[in-house]
């Protein structure tokens, strides 16, 4: 994706007049330092907040932690989210995390750290107790590794399975853009499916907007969770995995991951949203 | 019957955002291209066709998430 195209996607979300977040994921958006901080000023004095992910990889001495993080910070990033895990570990020494985190509390710059994490792999815990004085006041999550991807050749022994039929609500409902430029409706495994694309950055952005404002799918998935469309999909011939789910962003993929199942649940969505404003109707025409 | 009109304006407004957004936008120019009792036309016109579906706080937080390269590259 080309800076012009990813000025174009933050043009785009200034549609309505209000200042949107940004968050700026890669590969490592690092690794095109340049583009980065030409994005990251670009949209920032339009007015945007902006957030970026980062594997913390350019964090290796000191020094040069703290000469990137004030060259993010001039051109007014907000946030930086870094990643770590066994799987960064293997090519990310802890240090360089470490060094971005001292870095970036110097600068008084916000840093969240994040850590995808399997019943196999070293678990955030452990990094937290390698490095504790230095995590105090980061805000620290770990991330069950969905079996999505390059991941779904994982044994299902390596996943954190909690749940038969998780029952929480969608928790990441956030207008993102693909890097291949689809507009989809999360920024977890879910989102990425074909059967939840919006939209591409070939169209007007406000017309994206409003499919998503307006999606009985996410409405659906927001107000109740993936789980309320299991009855309906089991009556069309899903079959739930047997050994339960890591979390409720598993789930959804699972349902949605087939088209036609994912048309019949969208219809479902559909059929209910219209029961709701048709009662609104008849309600407002007996007034 | 222009109860089936009715029915087929909020099925519509329902599956196609835009034809929604329209809907708040020129309520009359449009619902004017359907046979429908002025009951009827005055029950449509009270909905606020402008709400999202989605509550307000994710609307408006209105982030955009943008991946420089897919995350199976």
């Amino acid at each position: 994706m080309s800076n012009d195209d990813i000025k174009n996607i933050i043009d785009g979300a200034f549609w309505d007049g209000k200042r949107p977040s940004i968050g700026l994921s890669g590969g490592e958006a690092f690794l095109y330092l340049a583009d980065l901080l030409e994005v990251i000023a670009y949209a920032t004095q339009k007015g945007a907040r902006v957030s970026v992910n980062t594997n913390c990889y350019w964090a290796q001495d000191v020094d040069q932690a703290r000469s990137i993080v004030r060259q993010v910070q001039a051109a007014g990033v907000h946030k930086l989210v870094a990643s770590t895990d066994t799987f960064h570990k293997k090519y990310i020494d802890d240090q360089c995390v470490v060094n971005a985190v001292n870095a970036c509390i110097e600068a008084h710059l916000e840093l969240e750290l994040q850590y995808v994490a399997t019943r196999k792999s070293e678990r955030m815990f452990d990094f937290i107790r390698r490095h504790a004085d230095d995590l105090v006041n980061i805000t620290c999550r770990e991330i069950p590794c969905h079996p999505v991807g390059r991941a779904g050749k994982m044994k299902v022994s390596s996943l954190i399975l909690r749940s038969k039929m998780p029952r929480g609500t969608c928790p990441n409902a956030v207008l993102s853009v693909s890097a291949d430029g689809r507009y989809i409706p999360c920024c977890n495994t879910a989102g990425h499916l074909e059967a939840l694309q919006l939209g591409t950055i070939a169209e007007n952005p406000q017309d994206v907007a409003a499919r998503f404002a307006h999606s009985p799918v996410m409405r659906k998935l927001w107000k109740s969770g993936p789980v309320s469309f299991v009855g309906t999909a089991v009556a069309a011939g899903f079959v739930p995995q047997a050994l339960g789910y890591v979390d409720q962003c598993h789930l959804c993929h699972d349902l949605f991951k087939d088209t036609e199942m994912a048309a019949r649940l969208k219809e479902q969505a559909e059929q209910e949203a219209f029961d709701e404003l048709y009662a609104v109707y008849e309600a407002r025409r007996g007034a | 019957m222009s109860e089936n009109a009715v029915k087929e304006i909020i099925r519509k407004a329902i599956a196609d955002a835009e034809f929604r957004r329209d809907l708040g936008q020129d309520f009359a120019e449009i619902i004017d291209q359907y046979n429908l009792t002025d009951e009827e036309k005055a029950a449509l016109k009270s909905i606020d066709w402008s709400k999202p579906l989605l509550n307000d706080d994710i609307r408006d937080s209105k982030w955009v998430h943008i991946y420089k390269q897919s995350p199976d590259e």
